[in-house]
């Protein structure tokens, strides 16, 4: 009796490798505009003389760029080499810079939140006699 | 005579059970962030459009608070914010369709769907290129420039 293997039905066609290759090729793009943009927005916060936010501004984005540029090595990598690993890596790179941007927008959100709770508490207790 | 065996010349690679399971987070996290930044977005395009309104009431009623928004309250001003807004739409609306793509493709095995996605992913950062560069402009030349 014949046994089938489950078979991924999903594979890297010569269509899907363009797209890769140059979605890669546009993820490199962004990283180093992202840390050019990081560094402009370094030089406007110091002259403002506001250093605690223009570190933390750089730390930010030269860590998230810097998951989306070893992305597009990995991907340019995987491409090339045809190694499995270096796609999955490309994958995971890619994962994380989702998500640490989804945390970010998560505590924004939870900021925001607290922050306009705090503005209608404010009014409450403004407008209650002494 | 032996032949010589036929060398493919794109070496193969597969959507393995790894890259699965990375592309399946990837699709959850880029469509939690397009709904979040889009619901966003369409709060600050109505705060903009009630600053819009405000400016026209404030003509005949003027306000002492309102007389500090009134320096980003001319035409051209909420012009390109809405602009900038509106792309910035767009180029949200494309990282829904990237993430749509991929559970499109890996739930039902759809190859054409997953060709695309990347395509998708693509438009998206080149938004995303055009509006950081737009930004970084203004920014150097209101601070510097101004």
């Amino acid at each position: 009796m014949d046994t089938q293997e489950p078979q991924d039905q999903l594979t890297v066609t010569p269509a899907l490798r363009e797209n890769l290759h140059i979605a890669g090729n546009w993820a490199r793009i962004v990283a180093i505009l992202g840390w050019i943009s990081a560094v402009v927005t370094v030089i406007i916060k110091f002259d403002k003389r506001e250093f605690a936010s223009a570190l933390l501004t750089a730390g930010m984005a030269f860590v998230f760029n810097m998951f989306l540029y070893q992305f597009s090595k990995r991907i340019s990598n995987a491409l090339q080499s045809g190694d499995q690993w270096q796609l999955a890596e490309a994958f995971s790179n890619l994962k994380i810079y989702y998500m640490i941007i989804g945390w970010i927008v998560i505590l924004l959100l939870a900021l925001i939140v607290v922050c306009f709770i705090g503005i209608i508490l404010f009014f409450v207790f403004l407008r209650q006699p002494l | 005579m032996e032949e010589q065996p036929v060398q493919d010349p794109q070496p193969t690679l597969a959507i393995d059970d790894i890259v699965r399971s990375h592309l399946k987070q990837i699709a959850r996290w880029t469509q939690f962030l397009a709904i979040a930044i889009m619901i966003v977005l369409s709060l600050a395009l109505f705060g903009v459009l009630c600053l819009a309104m405000l400016g026209t009431v404030s003509s005949v009623v003027s306000s002492k608070y309102y007389d500090r928004l009134r320096n980003i309250n001319s035409g051209s001003t909420l012009l390109m914010i809405c602009t900038i807004l509106l792309f910035s739409m767009v180029g949200t609306y494309f990282l829904y369709r990237f993430s749509s793509q991929i559970r499109r493709a890996l739930y039902g095995e759809d190859q054409k769907a997953l060709e695309h996605s990347f395509s998708t992913l693509k438009i998206h950062w080149v938004i995303g290129v055009a509006l950081a560069v737009i930004l970084m402009v203004f920014n150097v030349i209101k601070n510097f420039l101004i």
